[in-house]
Formats: C-alpha cells, structure tokens, sequence
C-alpha cells in the first residue's frame, strides 16, 4: 500500500540558528527577514512570549524583544539552503519519490505496511534531529492533502507524528475549511457560507456539486478528502518561472534616487540568480508600497515591460527597472518597500534568435557578466557592484547586522570547538 | 503581458559538426581512456556519512599532542561515541573537544593535555554529545 510522508521541519530558520549554538537550547529565538524588515520564523519559547511572524516591523518590536531576552537573527539564507539540502538528502535515502515542497517540506511516496508507518516516522524524525539537529513533524495519510491535514495534528502534538486515516471523522471535523490544503480564502469563505465548515464537511460533498462550484480545484479536494489521490508527485522540480528580489528599507525613503538606489541592488542580485540558473528573462515587474501598517497616506503601484532581447544581462535590467520606476513613483509618500520581478524565464539555450540584434549569448555583455560573478563568488557578494546601487557606505545594502556565521559553506565561518 | 516575434534557431545541426570535427582531430584513441574514471579525493577518505559530517576549527590546546589550535576535525554525528573516541559535547553552551573515558563505574572527559583535568560524571548527570571526532585535517601553509 502506498501512503503520504509530508514531513516538515519546526520553525525551520530558527531551529538552522540553534544547531551550531548549544547556548541557546531552551531559550526564545526569532530571525527576520531579509533587510531585518519582519519576523520571520520564531521557535516555541519565541511563539509562547506573543511574539508571531510577518505580523508587526522589526523596529516596533525591537525594544520588548531586548526585554524580552529573545536572541535575534538576520535571515542567513545561505545557512538555510545548506541544512535544508541536508534534510532532503536524509529524506532521499528512504524514498525514491520525494517531492521538495518548500525550503523546509517534503512530500515522500512510501510502500509500507499500515503497522509500520508510525515506527519510520519516529525513526526518520530522529534521525534528521540526531545527524542534522533540526526537530520535524510529520503528517502521514493515502493523499497530499490528508497529509497537510494530518501535519496540523502533528505539530500540536509533542510526539511530532500523527497518521490520519482516510475515514477518521473526528479529526477531519476539527480542522477548519480554510486550513485544508487547496481551498484557501478564495474558497474558504464562500464554503462557510453554504454552512461547509470543517474538512469533514467538504469530504462529504457531492463531487458533481465540487465541480460545479470550485472547478477542478473543488472535486479534487473532495476526492482527496477521501482518500482517492490526484494530485501529482512532483518530484523533478519544475523550472523556475519567475526571480523576485525585494527587500523593505530599514527605516522609510521618499526620493526617487534612494528607490533608484535599492532596485539597482535588486538588479544585481536577481541577475546573479539568473545567471547561476543558466535561464534568461524576456519580462521584468517593478514595485513600490508605502507602509501599511502605519497610518498615513498609501501608495502601492507596479509596472512591466519586456526586453528587446531574452537576458542575463544586470546592465540593462537596471536601465529598464529604472525606467520602470520613474514610471510609478509619485513623491510625497514614503515608500516602505520596492522590489523586481523577473518573469518568462527561458533556458539559455533556448533562447529565440533576433535577426537584427545580437543575442546575449556569446555577447560581450555576457563575458563581463561572467566575470563579475567569478569575482563576487571569490571575494563574497557585493565585492563589485554596479555604481547606480551606490557606493561604499549605502544604507540600502542589505542590513543583515545579526547574521550568524554560514557555518556550512564558508571555510572562514565553520563552527569552532573549544579544546579547554 | 506579450512579447511578439520569438524565434528559435536550430543549432542542432551545428552541434553534430563539432562533435564529428573534435573526433577525428582526436586521431588516436588514449590507451588510459577507460581508466580515467576513477578518481580519488581526501573527502571520500575522511567522510563517511556525508549527511551527517560537519567541520569545526579548534581553538586551544588541550588535546595536544594529538590535535593542535587551529586544525580543523571531522565531525561525525552518525557514529555512536565509544570508550577513547574524541568527542564534540557542549559544557556551558560552547562546544568542547574532550576524550571520552568509560570505566566500570562512571564516565570521564579527560583532556590529552596533562596540564588539564579531567572532568568525572556522577551517576544520573547526562552527557550530550554532538558528534564524534573521526579525523583531522591540517593544513601547513
């Protein structure tokens, strides 16, 4: 019989930070986000003081998080990517079919005997915490998303683990229609209007009535409610669709030169990620919004246009992101973030040829973006830049003032052991 | 959002060219052709979990002779640590290198350094390894 492993790790980034510091164990920890905007992961000490994610900005919070004695992280994404690597690489050995949901997700087909099931689950959870150091709950059912399901039980239980059978009334009445994978607020509320509340509810619709009302989307929920999987294993990751880079600005900026400044930066990034994927772009979204949680005038608008050729080229994303920008900005708000979006991603080669324009391949664009990169992966990020992001001391370059050390991929930043 | 006019160019033909070309300037089959797969590299020596191997820096000198300030270990977090096993544990939240000790009767943690104490483990007190130390890395210059 084949069934559902989704396993997923706990606070994941926060959990990342306390691997390499036995200092912490028992003691409250958040990370942030890129730029120290937001919250973004919290362990269970942090989650009991109040403290939630995305919810309040870093500077409002700041002063009860020191009172708070709560140990703060900069996202250290390339940390993350490392321990996360590790995770799935562990989660490959016991299934040929893994599907990587997220940074800190996976969804693994597994043949097994009923009576097994809960014995690998414990024994797949320590070891991820013994050899990797980070705890996992894992939710285990016939469908991905009586999976998800079962994952909501075991995160609030201390076992981490919980199997739920496809015919379990009592806990597919608990979980709300919202939570159940698929329905989401487009869904969710127009189902609590017809009085389908609980997941037990949508399981026991019709399928005609599914399909009617929530398409394809609807009867799949309602048969994967059942037990009946259809929705497909991904396991060959698709490629990538879109870049984003987008950070929120420490404190608010007004001036066109400041947003300049900051997509220039976004730019450069997002074409190093371009690049380190082989793929082009043809298209590219720029946008800016004001705070909103602040209680002043509010501005939020984008703008997209696509390039005369498909490129990698960090030059001309920045010639256009500007244009882009002069195009939405208004003055007299204050802008909390902006941020680019680069979309109709192709494969370098398969990019369309244009009769009277040279490709970026072979151009000699692309020579000095390759060496750029060469320089900025032996040197570290941002060792040479474009002037338009700013130079020298920039206060839009990424404020990651409480990054822990990359551990895992730096020779100069590897964990040091005592010998006293 | 459109984007009109995308073409795509054929380079297949191309690319078969290439490969016909670079063979027949090959001349010569390398009599070493088959045998130029096998490589060998210190990681496969020194690593056997991958999954489960970390490097750390040491600092200070108190598994001297054996392991000097600044080498770096492997760490393996997959072995089950054994009497005389160099061991990575935590005592007052930083991370130490120490030689585990079992007798009959309790646990030591004993440093190779003469100059430094070994630490005794009473009955009931627990001992959190991290990870075992299972080789040393060093480089001269």
């Amino acid at each position: 019989m084949n069934y559902i492993f989704l396993v997923d790790c706990n606070s994941f980034y926060a959990s990342c930070e306390m691997v390499f510091r036995p200092d912490l164990a028992g003691k409250p920890v958040v990370v942030l986000s890129n730029n120290d905007g937001f919250i973004i992961a919290a362990n269970s000490q942090a989650k009991s003081l109040g403290y939630k994610t995305i919810e309040k900005p870093y500077f409002m919070l700041e002063q009860q998080l020191l009172k708070d004695k709560v140990e703060i992280f900069s996202a250290n994404f390339e940390l993350y990517g490392a321990i996360s690597r590790r995770v799935m690489r562990l989660l490959s050995e016991i299934s040929n079919n893994i599907e990587v949901y997220s940074i800190d997700e996976a969804f693994l087909e597994v043949s097994f005997n009923e009576n097994q099931l809960l014995d690998i689950a414990f024994y797949l959870r320590k070891r991820i915490l013994d050899e990797i150091g980070v705890p996992v709950s894992i939710g285990i059912s016939m469908t991905k998303t009586l999976a998800k399901a079962a994952m909501e039980i075991a995160k609030k239980r201390r076992e981490g683990v919980f199997y739920l059978k496809p015919d379990q009334h009592d806990v597919l009445s608990l979980i709300p229609v919202n939570d159940v994978w698929g329905v989401g607020q487009k869904y969710g509320e127009k189902l609590i209007k017809k009085g389908i509340k609980t997941a037990l509810d949508l399981s026991r619709l019709q399928e005609q009535w599914a399909r009617e009302h929530m398409t394809v989307v609807g009867l799949r929920c309602v048969q994967e409610l059942n037990g009946i999987p259809c929705i497909k294993f991904d396991s060959v990751p698709q490629t990538r669709k879109t870049i984003q880079r987008s950070a929120s600005f420490g404190h608010l900026v007004f001036t066109l030169s400041d947003l300049k400044k900051a997509i220039s930066m976004h730019c450069e990034r997002a074409g190093e990620k371009l690049r380190e994927e082989k793929l082009l772009s043809l298209g590219i979204l720029v946008y800016i919004h004001t705070n909103p949680h602040l209680e002043e005038p509010q501005y939020s608008r984008s703008a997209a246009t696509n390039f005369a050729i498909p490129t990698a080229d960090t030059t001309t994303l920045i010639k256009y992101a500007h244009k882009l920008l002069e195009e939405v900005y208004l003055p007299r708000f204050r802008y909390l973030k902006t941020g680019v979006l680069l979309f109709d991603l192709i494969q370098e080669d398969m990019a369309p040829g244009n009769l009277f324009r040279q490709p970026y391949i072979d151009s000699k664009e692309q020579k000095l973006m390759v060496s750029l990169d060469e320089i900025n992966t032996e040197f570290g990020q941002g060792t040479l830049s474009f002037a338009s992001s700013g130079v020298g001391e920039n206060p839009n370059r990424m404020r990651q003032s409480k990054r822990s050390p990359r551990y895992l991929t730096r020779w100069n930043e590897i964990p040091e052991v005592k010998a006293k | 959002m459109e984007i009109c006019n995308i073409y795509r160019i054929d380079y297949s033909s191309e690319i078969t060219l290439e490969l016909i070309y670079n063979r027949i300037q090959a001349g010569f089959p390398s009599p070493a052709e088959d045998f130029e797969v096998e490589k060998i590299n210190l990681t496969d020596l020194m690593v056997k979990h991958p999954n489960a191997t970390y490097l750390m820096r040491v600092k200070g000198n108190s598994m001297e002779p054996e392991i000097h300030s600044g080498d770096i270990v492997v760490v393996d977090r997959l072995i089950e640590p054994r009497n005389g096993t160099i061991i990575i544990t935590s005592l007052d939240g930083e991370f130490v290198l120490k030689r585990l000790k079992i007798c009959k009767l309790c646990v030591y943690l004993v440093a190779d350094n003469p100059n430094y104490s070994p630490i005794e483990l009473k009955k009931g007190q627990e001992l959190r390894v991290w990870g075992v130390v299972i080789g040393i890395a060093r480089v001269y210059q």
